[in-house]
């Protein structure tokens, strides 16, 4: 019977809480200020792309820096599909074309170089960034006269409620890969690549798939994020912080849980908004840097770690108070 | 052929700085695990210190005396510091290599920061050895020639210094394998941070040696890390002819590109990087 | 269990932490309804690439004009005497930061007016939002032949610069034939700045009889111009024309002395025109063109304002290129502010748009295209000149025609012996 109850009460919490926080994510532009609404829309697009990012490299171990190669992708997208005073596709076929193209992508990537070991591997990818942008400057400059396109706008909520459809689908695809048996496998590949394969997994074909699947939010929130932009060009679209940020804010917000993640993307996103607008703004980076090697020095396990080792500390010594 | 002399030269000509930039990277991350993404802040400091002696009367190449050591005291410092602790607090080498490099972007920001608020984004220059020599019928920049022999002098000299040393003994003992180096009495946090240390002197000597050749901006940093990433890999980590190999190599090629299309020079770095990687990822001359 | 609650319970406290801030920044932001003072918002470059245009650039002048306007006692608004404020925030010249930026500078900060960011890539990133939230931005460093067919639905839009076929390399082709110059070698910058002025460049050359003789792009990366130097000495033109940006212009004029190539004739892109030029390159100067360009000899009015600017901003950090045009701008925009009369935007971008104000370049106006509808840009007769000369440690205007401040030199002195 108790055993029963507290199931209910987990079943309760597992799903009304996210419920809830959807409800507000879901009201907010008709609530929050005007500007909130974008700075939510940062959020959502930091927190897609950073748990994109743990799907595959959390798990595995494989750092991957190519986020910005399929955000680019996505940009690029939309600046094809979504020019300026031109007739063009319904947005909701581009994102799906600009997710598309992303998986496309990383599904080559992962084929060809998953066989390299750690560090090689995220050095292919950031590779891979800037041989992109530096093929397509090349090739706008010499061939269209261009350097960078304008991509029709759209409103701010337009921009917001697709970015919290892609979050949404992001999380449950992050948490049902978690849970499912595909997760266990790119745990155990993760632990021990070789034993992994002598157990019977399709190391390969497991490890291709997550990534290339990854891919697909950080695209279509390049495609969204273009029309927030306006105009695009190769430095934008393929900026190397874009590799970068998602493995930031996931060793900050810690990579033990799905919500690491978020939260570290959350935090990041917010601080580096108040440096950068506040009256420090010409010491953000020296602010950031600081704050950076103070995470790594005195929070190891992220954020959410942390809080968890200090959460356990603190009931573990309660519950030993009350039995004593 | 005046077109291949052109190229050779002028590509061993700027090979020999990238040289001397990629050991000291090759270093850092060969043996002391750490992928400096700061690495090229440390060879923009050692730039603007000779800019700013140079400024004030001191021979640019007096200041190889003062940068080096300098910038070793600095990468010593903070080896023994951050990195350290970071090292001893990770549970494995996975953790340790992915927070270090977190760590390295700390300072990345940090040192560029300063470097801003010190000596702003204006591209500085000084006029150094500006003229022409004639080598092969072709002309040449003399401070180009002199800077490749500094580069090749000092990348030679640190070379003997690893193989003929007890130091280096022990820090090749311990880029092989750490534990065991520790078991045998080497004190691996104190050979690991000189690693660090020597690594930031090689860019800060290179700094210097690009301030005589080149104009510097406090943002150039990034660029020649990148240009560092692409040769230890090309070369092969940790191995010092490797460096040379692949600098050169990089040098020529670079040049060669430029000759027929100079909007893809930096591409055809990230081409080869790239199939390199695909082909042969240990690099030339890793083992 | 407790680990399920705190799993939830950390989200939820971040957001409400967020709901919180939020409602206090709302609470301050939407206070009085008086207004006392006019707020200007600016997305700038101020820690990245292009810092240095904080202080001899754009962001030079408008504070030197915001300075002098509030010690006046401020801009009349309907017999209210406001004065001006300034936001800036930094984006260190990545344009998806300026978009960023100019929304909350809009939304958030509910500023009055905009000013542009630093470099054309910026500007073209910072016009659109300006467009969609409908402020006036007057745009200082960049400008670009793309941006000509955008303009007409850009209404709010003022670009301050010359550039390009706007029209400068037209001049420049003017001085080539009125000298006798035949031949050029083109480098240009693999950037929408240095693709128009080679697209230009190419189409002006050939209609004023002068021979392309080698064309080479390179990418604002390149740290070794040696290659492109040789090869432009081996053409043996006349003219060698560097559109870039400082950086490059820097590279160029230190492996051309290096490599002793001095051709008759040397025109450099942005940074060619500023006084930190002769300040690194001394004599070698001498006969240097670059895109321009004004100096106090253009006007007494202009040789009060160098006088001043010079004594706010110091002499190393004048430039002869956009300095007087900005200021222009600004004089013209106050004026326009006091004859509406209100701070709302559609009623002064109105009299911007059509009329005409005294300004420190004389007589200024904006062109707006058909019934003055669109964004504007400043016809030629507005500007003080196109290029300049190095001559003599002075930055002397070799327009033909009436703005000229002394004639050109032709062939340029071979560089002075080390």
């Amino acid at each position: 019977m108790d055993f029963s109850k507290i199931n209910w009460k987990k079943a309760a919490i597992t799903a009304g809480i996210p419920l809830v926080i959807l409800i507000f994510l879901g009201l907010w532009p008709t609530i929050g200020p005007q500007y909130w609404v974008t700075l939510f829309s940062y959020f959502l697009l930091y927190i897609i792309i950073s748990v994109s990012w743990t799907i595959f490299s959390g798990a595995t171990g494989y750092i991957s820096l190519a986020s910005a190669a399929f955000y680019g992708i996505g940009i690029y997208a939309a600046a094809l599909f979504r020019e300026q005073f031109a007739a063009n596709l319904p947005l909701i076929v581009v994102v799906l074309i600009g997710g598309l193209a992303s998986f496309v992508l990383a599904f080559i990537v992962g084929a060809i170089t998953l066989r390299l070991k750690g560090i090689y591997f995220a050095m292919f990818t950031f590779g891979l960034v800037l041989l992109l942008k530096e093929v397509i400057y090349y090739w706008e400059i010499q061939f269209n006269d261009l350097r960078g396109r304008f991509v029709a706008p759209e409103s701010n909520d337009t921009i917001y409620y697709y970015l919290l459809g892609i979050f949404v689908i992001t999380m449950i695809v992050a948490y049902l890969i978690r849970r499912s048996k595909y997760g266990l496998a790119l745990q155990i590949i993760g632990e021990n690549e070789e034993a992994a394969a002598h157990t019977g997994i399709n190391v390969t074909m497991v490890k291709v798939l997550t990534y290339a699947v990854s891919a697909i939010f950080i695209g279509a929130a390049g495609v969204i994020m273009a029309t927030k932009l306006t105009y695009v060009d190769p430095g934008v679209a393929f900026s190397p912080m874009m590799s970068f940020s998602p493995v930031l804010m996931a060793i900050f917000g810690g990579m033990g849980s799905i919500y690491g993640p978020v939260i570290g993307a959350v935090i990041f996103t917010y601080i580096e908004e108040i440096l950068k607008t506040g009256s420090m703004k010409n010491y953000y980076m020296l602010i950031f840097g600081v704050i950076l090697i103070g995470v790594i020095l005195y929070l190891p396990n992220g954020i959410v770690g942390s809080i968890q080792n200090l959460w356990k500390r603190i009931s573990g010594a309660r519950r030993a108070h009350t039995r004593g | 052929m005046d077109l291949i002399i052109n190229i050779v030269l002028g590509g061993l000509l700027i090979g020999g700085i990238y040289s001397l930039i990629s050991m000291g990277l090759s270093l850092q991350y060969g043996v002391a695990k750490v992928l400096n993404i700061a690495h090229g802040e440390f060879l923009m400091v050692g730039a603007f210190i000779t800019y700013w002696l140079q400024q004030n009367g001191v021979d640019p190449l007096l200041t190889i005396v003062v940068g080096g050591p300098l910038l070793f005291l600095v990468g010593f410092i903070l080896y023994r510091t951050v990195f350290t602790s970071i090292r001893l607090k990770a549970p494995n080498t996975g953790v340790y290599e992915s927070n270090s490099l977190l760590a390295a972007f700390g300072l990345y920001f940090i040192v560029q920061n300063i470097a801003v608020l010190i000596w702003g984004t204006t591209p500085q220059r000084f006029s150094y050895l500006a003229s022409s020599v004639t080598i092969l019928g072709e002309d040449f920049n003399e401070n180009r020639l002199v800077a490749t022999a500094f580069a090749v002098a000092i990348g030679a000299a640190f070379y003997l210094f690893l193989e003929r040393t007890r130091i280096g003994k022990a820090i090749r003992a311990a880029a092989q394998d750490p534990l065991t180096a520790g078991l045998m009495g080497v004190d691996i946090n104190f050979v690991l941070a000189l690693c660090f240390g020597f690594g930031a002197a090689m860019a800060g000597l290179a700094g210097v040696l690009i301030s005589i050749c080149y104009p510097i901006t406090t943002t150039m940093g990034l660029g020649y890390t990148v240009i560092a990433i692409v040769v230890v890999t090309l070369g092969g980590l940790g191995s010092i002819p490797g460096s040379f190999i692949g600098g050169f190599i990089l040098g020529i090629i670079g040049t060669g590109v430029t000759y027929w299309e100079p909007g893809l020079a930096v591409a055809s770095y990230y081409v080869i990087f790239i199939i390199l990687l695909l082909v042969r990822p240990k690099g030339i001359m890793g083992k | 269990m407790w680990n399920k609650i705190l799993k939830y319970s950390i989200p939820l406290v971040i957001c409400l932490v967020l709901v919180l801030t939020t409602v206090f920044a709302s609470g301050c932001g939407g206070g009085g309804t008086e207004k006392n003072e006019i707020l200007i918002g600016a997305s700038r470059d101020i820690t990245g690439p292009m810092a240095g245009f904080q202080d001899f650039g754009f962001a030079a002048v408008y504070n030197m004009w915001i300075d002098e306007v509030n010690a006046a006692g401020g801009i009349d608004v309907g017999g209210k005497k406001l004065p001006v404020r300034i936001i800036e925030y930094d984006d260190g010249s990545d344009p998806a930061v300026v978009t960023r930026n100019l929304e909350k500078l809009i939304t958030e900060d509910k500023v009055d007016f905009l000013f542009g960011p630093t470099g054309t890539a910026s500007l073209f990133a910072a016009a659109p939002i300006a467009s969609k939230y409908n402020k006036i931005i007057i745009c200082g460093e960049g400008g670009a032949t793309t941006l000509i067919p955008k303009l007409p639905s850009m209404p709010y839009v003022f670009s301050v610069l010359n550039f390009s076929d706007h029209f400068q390399i037209p001049v420049f082709a003017d001085i080539c034939n009125e000298v006798g110059a035949k031949s050029a070698y083109i480098m240009y910058m693999s950037d929408l700045h240095g693709a128009e002025y080679n697209l230009t460049a190419q189409s002006e050359f050939t209609l004023k009889g002068i021979t392309v003789l080698g064309t080479k792009s390179i990418p604002p990366t390149i740290t070794d111009m040696d290659p492109i130097v040789k090869e432009a000495k081996a053409s043996g033109a006349d003219i060698f024309c560097s559109f870039s940006y400082p950086p490059q212009n820097i590279l160029f004029m230190s492996t051309a002395l290096a490599l002793d190539y001095s051709p008759k004739m040397v025109l450099l892109g942005p940074g060619g025109n500023f006084q930190f030029f002769p300040l690194m390159f001394g004599d070698a100067l001498q006969g240097v063109m670059a895109e321009g360009a004004w100096n106090a000899k253009s006007s007494p009015e202009a040789g009060a304002f160098a006088a001043k600017l010079e004594a706010t901003v110091g002499l190393g950090n004048m430039d002869w290129w956009g300095a007087i045009v900005y200021y222009a701008a600004l004089q013209h925009f106050a004026q326009a502010i006091e004859k509406a009369g209100t701070l709302e935007n559609k009623a002064v971008r109105d009299v911007i748009a059509t009329e005409t104000f005294e300004t420190v370049i004389g007589p200024m106006w904006w062109d707006c295209g058909p019934d003055h509808a669109g964004g504007g840009l400043l016809p030629q007769v507005c500007y003080a000149g196109q290029i300049g000369q190095w001559q003599n440690g002075i930055f002397e205007v070799i327009d033909p025609g009436d703005k000229r401040t002394a004639a050109p030199i032709y062939p340029k002195p071979p560089w002075p012996t080390p």
